[in-house]
């Protein structure tokens, strides 16, 4: 018996499979015995952006109560982008992420959120309290009070 | 599993406990009736004595009350669930079972009351497992109950059988009426062709309509198979229409509701997140409490037609 949240995961995973979005891929092969509650998903920085042609990979960690609760939503591996909003632990300064979450968002949303974040880009920078947070931080970016302030980036 | 626990087997005959127990491995001796904390056997007494005279709502609150003295017998789990199953409320016994097995996962009953509870609930795969289970519990525990789970057992392989045979029956069907049209088709071109032979025409003219009539069925012969093979197609890819699925659920839509912003949701999904994330629609952000939601009575029988003539989409369940 599946819960409404596994299936909800399902069918969001089947759509993304089906018809892959442009520049976003899952890795199905972390999903060991079709564990859904972990995806990694490829992204690829958009043409004519800073962070055009270069991989990243996000890892999104799904509670049960997904999607009322948000997903957990780091970057992961070798190639955090060096953006004003990402830290250098993977963490990510979004609001959707946390405050602003709605239901009605789904994993290509947040993807499609964080390449339209990244391609807005102008300076390939670590946020300014980079080295502070990374050493203060919890280990999971949901803990964190973010503070939303700069929308331009 | 708290490790000082005993491997019990438990089991119900009118509404009263009884209990075996594997005696090698326990460390700690196992509680007798009598040295039960008093009120909560006092509740389960009551319960069983409600069970026994049918009266299972009452026995239900029993139980619950004696689960609330003593949280940690599954006895008083797998006793509510019974009375559950005897409501025909089955995911309240799959509920209370796992209780019980989460407590003791050597849980006779537990194992039993589930499996007939998931099969009930169309997951006769999954229920199989547990009926099974509880199958070799009772092996070990001196046959008890056997003669109750092996019927459960037969019955549910037997329906299981059932299942399918019919979902095999579905996929030949197609493949079965294209077989007998075919051949049709190719007795109708023989009878054709042996006409053609005996009427008296010249060699070229016979030839060309025998070719006109074998082309003719090749081409009745290819249609048949175009049209069975998207049929089958469409069989396979059995998809709910998005517009008939909420749009935070992504499951087809149940008791579906309108917001002010005109967009419709599945009311539980929509009402847990205005409970949880606060008072604005999901999609626009538009305020929106509660009262505001509006039945959408027309998707409601939309997605009943569509129910009705793709039965699939209800046992996706």
């Amino acid at each position: 018996m599946s819960t409404p949240s596994e299936r909800r995961l399902q069918k969001e995973l089947m759509s993304m499979l089906k018809e892959p979005p442009t520049g976003m891929e899952v890795d199905t092969a972390v999903m060991e015995h079709n564990d859904l509650h972990t995806w990694h998903v490829r992204l690829t920085g958009a043409a004519g952006t800073l962070y055009e042609g270069e991989n990243f990979k996000l890892q999104f960690k799904f509670s049960p109560k997904y999607p009322f609760d948000s997903p957990e939503v780091t970057f992961t591996g070798d190639n955090i982008p060096l953006h004003p909003h990402v830290y250098s632990n993977g963490h990510i300064c979004l609001s959707i992420l946390t405050d602003d979450w709605s239901p009605a968002l789904s994993v290509q949303a947040v993807c499609l959120s964080i390449i339209s974040m990244l391609s807005s880009s102008k300076e390939k920078k670590r946020p300014p309290d980079d080295a502070l947070y990374v050493k203060t931080c919890s280990k999971n970016p949901k803990k964190t009070k973010w503070w939303y302030h700069d929308d331009t980036v | 599993m708290d490790s000082s626990s005993s491997h019990s087997v438990t089991f119900t005959v009118e509404g009263t406990q009884f209990s075996f127990s594997s005696t090698s491995t326990r460390r700690v001796p196992k509680r007798t009736f009598s040295e039960m904390s008093g009120s909560d056997v006092k509740y389960k007494d009551l319960g069983n004595r409600y069970f026994s005279e049918e009266n299972y709502e009452k026995a239900i609150e029993c139980y619950s009350k004696a689960i609330s003295k003593n949280p940690s017998n599954p006895v008083y789990f797998t006793n509510r669930a019974l009375a559950a199953l005897k409501l025909n409320r089955f995911k309240d016994t799959a509920d209370d079972c796992l209780k019980a097995l989460k407590l003791n996962p050597g849980h006779l009953k537990g194992h039993y009351l589930l499996g007939k509870a998931l099969c009930e609930l169309g997951s006769v795969d999954e229920g199989l497992k547990h009926i099974q289970k509880a199958d070799e519990l009772s092996k070990l525990g001196f046959g008890i109950f056997s003669s109750e789970i092996a019927e459960a057992l037969s019955y549910w392989l037997e329906r299981r059988r059932e299942i399918l045979d019919e979902k095999e029956k579905e996929t030949c069907k197609g493949k079965k009426l294209e077989e007998y049209l075919t051949r049709l088709v190719i007795g109708e071109r023989d009878r054709k062709v042996k006409a053609i032979r005996m009427e008296m025409l010249d060699k070229s003219k016979r030839a060309k309509k025998i070719k006109a009539e074998e082309e003719h069925a090749k081409n009745s012969i290819q249609e048949l198979k175009d049209m069975v093979c998207k049929a089958e197609e469409r069989n396979k890819n059995r998809e709910v229409p998005d517009y008939f699925c909420g749009k935070i659920t992504l499951d087809i839509l149940k008791d579906p509701v309108i917001t002010p912003s005109g967009i419709t949701y599945e009311r539980k999904a929509v009402e847990e997140t205005l409970e949880r994330i606060g008072p604005s629609d999901p999609i626009t952000g538009a305020p929106l409490v509660a009262q505001q939601l509006i039945p959408n009575l027309a998707l409601k029988e939309a997605v009943q037609a569509f129910v009705e003539e793709n039965k699939w989409a209800r046992d996706q369940e």
